[in-house]
């Protein structure tokens, strides 16, 4: 994952923002599909192949669980397909189901996507602009939350071994982490009280903050921006037209369109281009770098 | 003009009874190298403190500061640099360089300017390669280093240091110092540092302020020091040539560096080559056929996860009944993670561990805890969950007013244990510790951050648990205290443990990990390791000459 990371961190929120909008209001499950396929030939090309792999379970467990749970939220339908109990299992609640499910996957798949790609100091770029304190508090808790993990398992450790609690039933753990939650609570405040003392010897407050960011807003930064404006613009005007249904209810029709058929294939198309950038750049930047060792 | 002046400074915490400053003056020069001395709780911390306007403690203040011509209150921001001893606290942010821009971005410096700033500081700290690492993530040293560098990167005029290494390990320390000096020394900035550490500093401080009380005892060159403090307690804590010269006390310059310190026995043992120069301490190794092993360890193997590297690879250690071990190493070496397999915290997954003679696994429940082991943490302050001292130790057991005589802490049962220093910490837990009366204890960096007073009261206070019968492993960095009290000294490196070896012949067969004593005297005599050895052996050859 090296060309993507180099994006300015405003353009893949903005990318992730278009797609999960897209994907969540329209409810198609080719749209879906599509994002779905753009993050997983994504993580694959991001080396994160083997994280998909022993995931893959989860996901499917999900999948499964989805499909089959919306039938008993919603009987309606034509297409009876079994009838348990109360319960009629209807062909297009399962089918619809199975689109909120792809939806779900795609939508956790680039959030892990946008998880990787905006991991600690990005994030943060994200604020620094407009909201300085916001940044600050948020950069200051990542860097606490590791350090009271830490100081956790010292003090749980050591109170284990001062032997004043019996760990074989509940009520002494329970007792043993209460005393534990109270003394690392003392520490932290006074860690605070020190980082405060850091914060004012180093002039906090003192004057107007400004911001030192670490990623520059490049040329193909607004290129890209630009790109992804006008293919969000334009599914989203197909999907106003109504060129992107799906109909579920109360029969299983499909693909709907309202205009010409043209316009969805370009909606389409545009989608299916907006899901697949990120995988392209990355493409991109592997083929060249073979490319150029190949020449050294 | 003086760069800093202090003049009849006095300073009251409100609600205690003594002054922590009391009409202390001084001045210090553009670009000196200044050394605050002093025991713990002498009035430090508050002096540098109130010499940085932003951090200056509440209470009552009378007399003058001056800096650069002005009174303090009206320095610049930035101009005067404060690093403390924690290096956690002091970190306000989660990454290397995010960190770097903090200061510079309080300040209002421009965007660019800040990033040229970083580039170069970091270039200069070497810090290329964690530049873009969590802070949460780096070693001690790296911490502290990075404090220094972030507080530099507002190009400060004044440098106030607090202890700055005392949480590091000696050669963490040591690179720390030597970058201070670097910084002082081709940049001119001004440096006022404490420090309980002084051996390797000491001689090169332009000024040395020693305080006691409250009080500044002295104010000059390290020469100068050692000829007026001989008598003081404070002493104590001085170089190691310093305090041969003193027991000797001839009518030569005092020595205050190791080079010196050669130089000033050779001088003194002209005749070296016609006496028998072997220390006798060599001799008097207590015979140990009869112990049996209070900890012993065989093979074992350890990791903490399963992709991960091998901390422990086939290690195996016997500490006898009855005995003071210590166990050296650099940092992250596995000395803690053996001490926490050793108190049953973590588990090998090769190997065998008995304890007293039992295996590990057979102690059950809390049975390891009771009465057998316990375990000093390396912050001390994970032994407390009450609000007093006193509640912390009386809920266990009636023999706390004892231990608590026996390790002068009654002064401190009714406070609150996270409002003591270093070394008063210590002793608490120690306290608490003893209380389960445990036969073995672990100790793990016990003497961090304490000055060579209270080193020395724990010091004894071990002696005496030993002579009960009661088996101590320590792991420190601390060569000076393993040395003096220690029985066996051994050596992790490389998942591996050295053949235990006693003190005198594990420090002489030592180069580099060795004590002050012993390399002043190594060229001289064999196996001398304390200054008192050195001392004696010296008087012993002066004794003849004449």
């Amino acid at each position: 994952m090296k060309a993507y990371e180099q994006t300015n961190p405003i353009i893949s929120s903005v990318h992730f923002l278009f797609l999960m909008l897209t994907v969540m209001f329209t409810s198609n499950p080719i749209i879906s599909l599509t994002a779905l396929t753009g993050a997983i030939l994504f993580n694959i090309v991001a080396g994160q192949a083997r994280v998909l792999k022993s995931d893959y379970k989860f996901f499917l467990l999900i999948f499964i669980l989805v499909t089959l749970s919306n039938p008993l939220f919603s009987p309606v339908g034509n297409t009876v397909l079994i009838k348990v109990f109360a319960i009629t299992v209807t062909l297009e609640s399962l089918a619809y189901g199975a689109s909120t499910a792809l939806m779900l996957i795609s939508v956790m798949l680039w959030c892990r996507i946008l998880c990787l790609t905006l991991a600690g100091d990005r994030i943060i770029y994200l604020f620094k602009g407009h909201m300085p304190k916001l940044a600050l508090i948020i950069s200051m808790s990542l860097h606490y939350i590791p350090m009271m993990k830490r100081e956790w398992k010292h003090i749980s450790d050591t109170q284990k071994t001062l032997g004043n609690y019996c760990l074989s039933n509940t009520k002494g753990k329970i007792r043993l982490y209460l005393s534990c939650f109270s003394t690392l609570i003392s520490c932290s405040l006074e860690n605070a009280a020190q980082t405060v003392k850091s914060m004012e010897a180093r002039g906090y407050g003192s004057a107007a903050r400004t911001s030192c960011s670490e990623y520059p807003f490049r040329f193909s930064d607004t290129l890209l921006l630009i790109v992804y404006v006008i293919l969000f613009s334009s599914v989203t005007a197909a999907a106003c037209m109504g060129c992107i249904g799906f109909v579920f209810y109360p029969e299983l029709e499909g693909v709907k369109t309202a205009g010409s058929p043209t316009y969805t294939a370009i909606a389409y198309l545009c989608f299916g281009l907006m899901s697949l950038l990120p995988f392209l750049t990355e493409l991109k930047e592997l083929v060249q770098w073979n490319f150029c060792r190949s020449k050294i | 003009m003086e760069f800093l002046q202090v003049k009849n400074l006095s300073f009251e915490y409100p609600k205690r009874p003594k002054k922590a400053l009391n009409n202390i003056s001084f001045s210090v020069k553009k670009g000196e190298f200044v050394l605050l001395y002093g025991a713990s709780g002498c009035g430090k911390t508050t002096l540098l403190q109130t010499l940085m306007p932003q951090i200056a403690p509440g209470g009552h203040l009378s007399g003058s500061i001056t800096f650069n011509g002005k009174d303090i209150s009206s320095s610049d921001v930035g101009d005067i640099g404060f690093v403390s001893q924690q290096p956690d606290g002091q970190i306000v942010t989660d990454r290397v360089w995010s960190e770097l821009a903090f200061g510079p971005e309080n300040l209002g410096i421009k965007p660019n300017i800040t990033k040229r700033r970083i580039a170069e500081i970091s270039n200069y700290f070497g810090m290329q390669d964690w530049f873009y690492k969590c802070t949460y993530e780096l070693s001690g040293g790296q911490k502290q280093m990075l404090n220094l560098a972030s507080v530099m990167v507002t190009q400060p005029k004044l440098l106030l240091l607090d202890e700055p290494t005392g949480q590091l390990d000696p050669v963490a320390a040591s690179e720390f110092i030597s970058t201070l000096r670097k910084i002082n020394s081709q940049f001119g900035v001004t440096v006022v540092l404490s420090e309980h550490r002084i051996e390797d500093i000491f001689p090169y401080a332009d000024k040395i302020l020693v305080m006691e009380n409250g009080e500044l005892l002295f104010d000059g060159t390290p020469e100068n020091a050692c000829i007026k403090l001989k008598n003081y307690n404070i002493f104590t804590g001085f170089p190691a040539s310093a305090k041969i010269w003193k027991e000797l006390d001839v009518r030569q310059p005092c020595p205050v560096s190791v080079k010196d310190g050669k130089n000033f026995l050779e001088n003194i043992c002209i005749e070296k080559d016609t006496i028998n120069t072997d220390n006798p301490n060599m001799y008097l190794q207590s015979d140990d056929t009869e112990n049996t092993s209070a900890v012993q360890i065989k093979n074992i193997w350890f990791r903490y996860g399963k992709e991960d590297k091998d901390i422990l690879k086939n290690t195996s250690l016997n500490v006898k009944h009855g005995e003071i071990f210590t166990l050296f190493g650099g940092n992250a070496c596995g000395k803690s993670t053996l001490l926490n397999i050793i108190s049953g915290l973590s588990r090998p997954y090769k190997g065998k561990i008995k304890i007293l003679g039992k295996n590990i696994l057979s102690y059950k429940n809390n049975s390891l805890y009771q009465g057998c082991i316990s375990l000093l943490p390396q912050n001390p302050k994970a032994v407390f969950t009450a609000d007093t001292v006193k509640s912390e130790l009386c809920g266990h057991s009636e023999l706390s007013e004892e231990i608590a005589k026996q390790l002068e802490i009654e002064d401190l049962l009714d406070r609150h244990p996270f409002d003591l220093s270093g070394g008063e910490l210590q002793k608490c837990a120690l306290a608490r510790l003893i209380l389960s009366n445990p036969q073995i204890l672990l100790l793990d960096e016990p003497t961090k951050g304490m000055d060579e007073f209270y080193k020395n009261k724990l010091g004894e206070y071990l002696r005496n648990l030993k002579s009960k019968g009661k088996t101590i492993i320590i792991v420190s960095h601390d060569i000076e205290f393993a040395a003096k009290y220690s029985d066996r000294c051994a050596m992790l490196f490389n998942g591996e443990i050295s053949e235990p070896e006693d003190p005198h012949t594990f420090f002489s067969e030592n180069y580099f990990y060795t004590t002050a004593a012993s390399r002043i005297s190594r060229e001289i005599f064999k196996n001398t390791i304390l200054c008192e050895e050195v001392a004696e052996l010296c008087k012993e050859i002066l004794g003849r000459q004449i």
